[in-house]
C-alpha cells in the first residue's frame, strides 16, 4: 500500500485530495494520515499540516515586519 | 493474573482524541490522583473504582498512534505494557476513525497482552453512517469489542464488567496475529528460536516481552529493542547473527527497508478486518472547498489564476492607494511649507529639515497606502486559505527545479520580508534545500522595495502601474526559478522528497482580522520610516550638503564624488551617479533608494517635482533596468546579517552578495542593451 501511495503522490498531476487518495490506494481515508506520518519518518515524503507553512523561525518577533505572518509571532514578543 | 485480593491492574491505551480521558474519569470517578512519568514531565493519571467485588487500578497511560520508540509518548506505553505488565489493557478506539485507531489495537495485540476494546464516540460513528459489526470485528480480532459512548457515560458498566470477565479467563480471547507473508514469517520463527534458545536473553530479558513481538522489533530495527537486548546479549551472539541474516534475506526478497514492509502488512490487516466489519451507509459528501480547489489548484488552470491574483493585486495597490498617497503628500507639502515659513535661519538647518528630513522621510511615508494596500491583499489572500494553495500550485515547478515543495514556503514569505522568510527555511530538513531556498529569496520582492518600483512607476508608466510591477515581481520570480535551477545543478547537486501538505477549508476573512494584520505588518514600515529612512535621510542630505558652500546635491558635493567614483560601474546600464548613490545607499534598506532620490534632488518630498527630476536622468528604458537592478541587487542589511547567521558561513554570504549583484547588474545590461536594439531611447 506503501509504495502505491507515494506513486500515486509522485505521479500525480497536482494536488491530491485524502479522500481521492485513498479512493485510489483502496485504503479508508482515516487511516491515511497515520501511513503518510510513517513514510514521512522514514524520509519518503514531508508533511505539512495546516497552518505550519505560515510559520516563520524568526527568533527575534521585534525584528519581523510580518508579525501575523508566523503563528506565534507578536504575541509572546521574543520568542 | 490477579489474584481475588490484588486489584486488578488496567491500563488506558489509545490514541489522542480518542476519549481515553473521558473513559478514564467514566471509569475511576473522583478516586484518582495526578503525577508524572518517571524521569519525564509526561503526565501520569492514576485511578480506583470497584465492581463486582473486585478492585480495578486503573493507568491512564499518554495518547500514541502506535507502539514504535519514535515519541517519549510511544516509549513511556511500550515500556509500562512489557515492563509493569498490567493485567489487561483498554484500548480506546474512536469508532468514527476506526481503521486509523485499529493499527494501535494490531501493535497491542503483538505484545501478548490481555487487550479489550471500547469502542468509543458510537453516536459519532452512527451519525456519520458508520456501521460496525460489533460480534464480527471483536471474532476478527480475536478480543472483546465493547461499544462505548465516554461523553455520556454510555458502556462504563459492560466495560468494567468485559474487564473483569476477561481478566478471570471467562470472556473470549483468540490469539489472533497480523500474518506477515511467508518470507517474513519464516524469519520470525527462525528468530523466536534464536531468541528462546540465548540462555540469559530467555531467562533475565524475555519475561517481559513476548518472543514474536520482539522478534518483529528486531526485524523493525527497532533501537530501543536493540539497545536493550544488547545488555543480554553480545553483538557477535548467534542471536544477532540470525538478526542480521534475517534482515539481510528479506531486504534481497522485498529489496526495501523492512519496516516499511511490517507495517504495510499491519495496515492491510486493519484494512481487512475494516473491510469485513464496517459498512459506511453514505459517501462523505464532496465540500465547497473541494470544488473551488478543483478550478483554483488545477493543473491548467492553477498558475494562470495565480497569475492573476498577483496582478489583481498590484493593480488594487495602485489604483486605490492613489487618492490616500495625494492626501499624504500634501500633508507633506504643507509640513515643508510651515518649516520653510517659520525656520528661516540658519539655512543649514531649514534646508536638512525640509530637503533632509521632509524630502528623505516624506518622499517614502507618501507610498504608506500602497504597503498597507498590499498588505490588506495578502492577508485577505492568506485568511481565506489560497496562500496555501499556491504552494501547491508552485509544487510542480519546485519539483523541476529539484526543490523541495516547502521551499515555496519560505519563498512566499519573501514577498513580505526577505529576513523572516530566510529564518524560514529551517523547516527544511535537507541542508541543500536550505541553502538554495536562501540564496534566491531575495530575489523575492520585499515590500520594502515597492516605494521604488511606486516612485518609478508614477514617473514613467503612469498608466500602467500596476502591470509593470507586476513584471517586476515576476521577473524575480523568474529569477529565483532559473538560479534555483543552476544551483541544484551545479553547486547541490540532489533530489527532493515529495511533500504532502494539509490545506485549510477556505474561509471569508473578517474584516477586523484583516485590518488588524495590515497594522501589524504596515505599521513596522512606519517604525522603519521613524529610524533607519530618517537616519539614511540626514546622512544624505549631509553628503548633499557638504562641503561647504557647494550646489546643494550637486556633482560637486560629498554624494556627488562619491557616485562619480561608482559612475563608470553603472554607465553601461544607462544610469548616472546619483543612480549609483541611490543603490548604495539602498543597500541599508532599499526604501533608502527613494528616500536618496527624494533628498538629492533637493524638492522637498513633492512627487511631482521628484519626477520630473527624474525625467531628467533616466527614460522609461533605464526607470525599468533600475527597478529590477533595486529588485535583484544585494540583500538590504537585514538580510545578510540573517544569511549569515542561518548558513554560518562568511563564504556563503559573500557569495549571496557577489551573486545577486552580478546578477543584477547583468540583467539591467541586458534590458537597455536590448531595449536600445529595438530602437527604445536610452
Amino acid at each position: 500500500m506503501f509504495n502505491e501511495i507515494m506513486r500515486e503522490i509522485e505521479n500525480a498531476d497536482g494536488p491530491v485530495a485524502m479522500k481521492e487518495l485513498a479512493k485510489k490506494v483502496g485504503v479508508a481515508e482515516s487511516a491515511l494520515p497515520g501511513m503518510l506520518e510513517f513514510l514521512e519518518k522514514k524520509g519518503r515524503l514531508s508533511l505539512i499540516r495546516a497552518g505550519e507553512w505560515e510559520q516563520c523561525q524568526v527568533t527575534v518577533c521585534e525584528a519581523c515586519a510580518l508579525t501575523r505572518w508566523c503563528a506565534e509571532g507578536g504575541k509572546e514578543g521574543d520568542k | 493474573m490477579a489474584s481475588d485480593n490484588k486489584p486488578v491492574t488496567v491500563a488506558l491505551s489509545g490514541n489522542p482524541n480518542a476519549g481515553k480521558t473521558t473513559i478514564f474519569n467514566n471509569l475511576t470517578g473522583g478516586r484518582q490522583h495526578v503525577g508524572n512519568w518517571p524521569g519525564v514531565t509526561v503526565e501520569k493519571k492514576e485511578g480506583t473504582t470497584r465492581f463486582d467485588g473486585s478492585e480495578l487500578r486503573v493507568i491512564d497511560l499518554p495518547g500514541t498512534y502506535s507502539l514504535t520508540a519514535y515519541s517519549l509518548e510511544e516509549v513511556i506505553v511500550r515500556d509500562y505494557v512489557t515492563l509493569e505488565n498490567p493485567d489487561l489493557v483498554v484500548d480506546i478506539v474512536d469508532a468514527s476513525n476506526i481503521e486509523r485507531n485499529l493499527y494501535l489495537t494490531t501493535q497491542l495485540m503483538e505484545l501478548g497482552v490481555h487487550v479489550v476494546i471500547a469502542l468509543n464516540m458510537m453516536d459519532v460513528a452512527t451519525a456519520r453512517g458508520i456501521n460496525i459489526d460489533i460480534e464480527l470485528l471483536s471474532e476478527l480480532l480475536g478480543i472483546p469489542v465493547v461499544p462505548t459512548v465516554g461523553l455520556r457515560n454510555r458502556g462504563t458498566e459492560e466495560l468494567k464488567s468485559t474487564i473483569l470477565s476477561t481478566v478471570k479467563g471467562v470472556a473470549r480471547f483468540r490469539d489472533i496475529k497480523v500474518n506477515y507473508g511467508k518470507d517474513i514469517e519464516e524469519e520470525i520463527s527462525k528468530l523466536q528460536q534464536a531468541i528462546e534458545q540465548d540462555e540469559r536473553v530467555s531467562e533475565e530479558f524475555l519475561g517481559n516481552y513476548s518472543s514474536r513481538w520482539l522478534a518483529v522489533k528486531l526485524l523493525e530495527e527497532d533501537e530501543k529493542v536493540e539497545e536493550d537486548l544488547s545488555k543480554y546479549s553480545e553483538p557477535g551472539s548467534a542471536l544477532f547473527k540470525q538478526v542480521e541474516a534475517s534482515r539481510g534475506h528479506l531486504f534481497s526478497v522485498f529489496s526495501e527497508d523492512i519496516e516499511t514492509v511490517i507495517v504495510d502488512n499491519r495496515y492491510g490487516f486493519v484494512a481487512g478486518v475494516v473491510r469485513e466489519a464496517v459498512e459506511r451507509e453514505f459517501e462523505e459528501p464532496i465540500t465547497l472547498s473541494d470544488r473551488i480547489d478543483r478550478i483554483l489548484t488545477n493543473r491548467v488552470l492553477g498558475f494562470p489564476f495565480f497569475a492573476l491574483f498577483m496582478w489583481l493585486m498590484f493593480f488594487l495597490t495602485f489604483f486605490l492607494g492613489k487618492y490616500p498617497m495625494n492626501w499624504i503628500d500634501h500633508l507633506m507639502r504643507g509640513l515643508g511649507n510651515l518649516i520653510n515659513t517659520n525656520i528661516t535661519s540658519p539655512a543649514w538647518l531649514q534646508s536638512m529639515l525640509v530637503d533632509g528630513v521632509v524630502g528623505g522621510v516624506g518622499s517614502v511615508l507618501v507610498f504608506l497606502p500602497q504597503i498597507f494596500i498590499i498588505f490588506i491583499c495578502i492577508s485577505i489572500l492568506e485568511d481565506t486559505g489560497y496562500m496555501a494553495r499556491a504552494a501547491f500550485i508552485m509544487d510542480r515547478i519546485m519539483h523541476w527545479l529539484g526543490l523541495h515543495g516547502k521551499s515555496f514556503i519560505p519563498l512566499l514569505m519573501g514577498f513580505g520580508c526577505n529576513v523572516p522568510a530566510v529564518m524560514a527555511t529551517r523547516t527544511l530538513e535537507s541542508d541543500k534545500d536550505r541553502m538554495i531556498t536562501i540564496l534566491v529569496n531575495p530575489l523575492m520582492s520585499c515590500t520594502a522595495r515597492l516605494p521604488v518600483y511606486a516612485l518609478f512607476t508614477a514617473a514613467f508608466f503612469a498608466a500602467h502601474q500596476g502591470t509593470v510591477t507586476f513584471s517586476i515581481y515576476l521577473l524575480g520570480i523568474i529569477l529565483a526559478i532559473a538560479m534555483a535551477k543552476l544551483f541544484r545543478r551545479f553547486l547541490f547537486p540532489g533530489e527532493s522528497e515529495p511533500f504532502v501538505m494539509e490545506l485549510p477549508p477556505y474561509r471569508l476573512p473578517t474584516l477586523k482580522g484583516t485590518f488588524i494584520h495590515m497594522w501589524e505588518r504596515g505599521s513596522m514600515f512606519l517604525r522603519k520610516a521613524g529610524t533607519v529612512i530618517l537616519a539614511g535621510s540626514v546622512v544624505m542630505w549631509i553628503l548633499s550638503y557638504l562641503p561647504p558652500g557647494v550646489e546643494y546635491g550637486s556633482g560637486a558635493s560629498l554624494a556627488g564624488k562619491i557616485g562619480h567614483v561608482l559612475e563608470p560601474l553603472v554607465k553601461p546600464l544607462g544610469f548616472d551617479w546619483r543612480a549609483a548613490v541611490a543603490l548604495l545607499f539602498g543597500f541599508v534598506a532599499k526604501e533608502i533608494v527613494v528616500s536618496t532620490y527624494g533628498t538629492l534632488l533637493g524638492v522637498g518630498e513633492n512627487r511631482a517635482m521628484i519626477s520630473s527630476g527624474l525625467n531628467q536622468f533616466f527614460t522609461p528604458l533605464t526607470a525599468y533596468g533600475f527597478m529590477a537592478f533595486t529588485l535583484i541587487y544585494t540583500p538590504c542589511l537585514a538580510t545578510i546579517a540573517v544569511i549569515k547567521k542561518e548558513t554560518g558561513s562568511w563564504k556563503w554570504t559573500a557569495f549571496a552578495i557577489g551573486y545577486s549583484l552580478l546578477l543584477a547588474w547583468i540583467v539591467a545590461f541586458v534590458i537597455y542593451r536590448v531595449g536600445l536594439l529595438l530602437g527604445l531611447r536610452g
